[in-house]
């Protein structure tokens, strides 16, 4: 059983890899990217609270992270977004066994 | 199979530009965590303990103030917790809806009055700063450009 889940999750990093990672080291900055790091490497990742500050508040505080610790590397970002991909399947494993028969049992 | 569906779904256009989308990455992870860990507690009959309890912050996560859209996750929760109540059919029908009520109503109030907070309260500034605006209209030329 232990090992049955352990494939699962190499299965799942691996079609995620796929998925995600095989141009990722070939993306730089797009769109609004250039003016967030521009503004972020001229006046400190704390500029990013004055940003989001008009709608998305908590958004500053990401951001700086993200900024403190990727700095103007867009590849690091592109690993972040992917560990958060993963992230985001990773718990539907533990909760999807028997869906099916729950929908069965609804129908 | 329905985890390997919620790796590459929703699938963001802007997957690409990451250092933008970040936070829509990172809430879209809460969301799903979230409603992850509350379908576990309601199987695990641990609603009101243990397994339930992280799945709190990262609803609130998800949703306030870091992308408001991700409110639709609490669709999702709402249907997933409706079903699992149904699936008890040795009770009756308003036990059911009860139960299940209660369970969603910590989430309803979180997503309740993050809608307040934003529909009421939140006073955006009158304006993003300067050097945003400048950049947005060298790239995006056709945008009005700021008053100040």
């Amino acid at each position: 059983m232990q090992k049955k889940n352990w494939l699962g999750v190499f299965v799942m990093l691996a079609v995620a890899a796929i998925a995600y990672l095989p141009l990722a080291h070939q993306f730089g900055f797009l769109n609004d990217d250039w003016y967030l790091m521009f503004d972020a490497h001229v006046s400190g990742s704390g500029f990013f609270h004055e940003i989001y500050s008009i709608d998305r508040p908590l958004r500053g505080y990401l951001m700086q992270a993200a900024f403190s610790l990727f700095g103007l590397n867009p590849f690091n970002y592109q690993i972040s977004a992917f560990v958060f991909r993963v992230f985001s399947g990773l718990p539907c494993s533990g909760c999807s066994t028997n869906c099916g028969a729950r929908v069965n049992s609804i129908i | 199979m329905a985890a390997i569906l919620f790796l590459i779904y929703p699938g963001f256009l802007s997957q690409i530009n990451p250092i933008d989308y970040q936070a829509q990455i990172f809430s879209l992870a809460c969301g799903m965590f979230s409603v992850a860990l509350t379908i576990k507690a309601i199987r695990a009959e641990k609603c009101l303990s243990g397994l339930s309890l992280p799945s709190y912050p990262f609803a609130w996560l998800d949703i306030s103030r870091m992308v408001e859209y991700f409110i639709g996750f609490e669709v999702l929760r709402l249907i997933s917790v409706g079903i699992l109540y149904w699936r008890e059919h040795e009770k009756t029908i308003t036990t059911r809806l009860t139960s299940a009520f209660m369970a969603f109503l910590p989430f309803l109030a979180s997503a309740g009055g993050f809608l307040i907070w934003r529909l009421f309260f939140l006073k955006p500034s009158a304006k993003p700063p300067m050097s945003v605006y400048k950049f947005r209209n060298y790239f995006h030329p056709r945008l009005p450009r700021s008053g100040g």
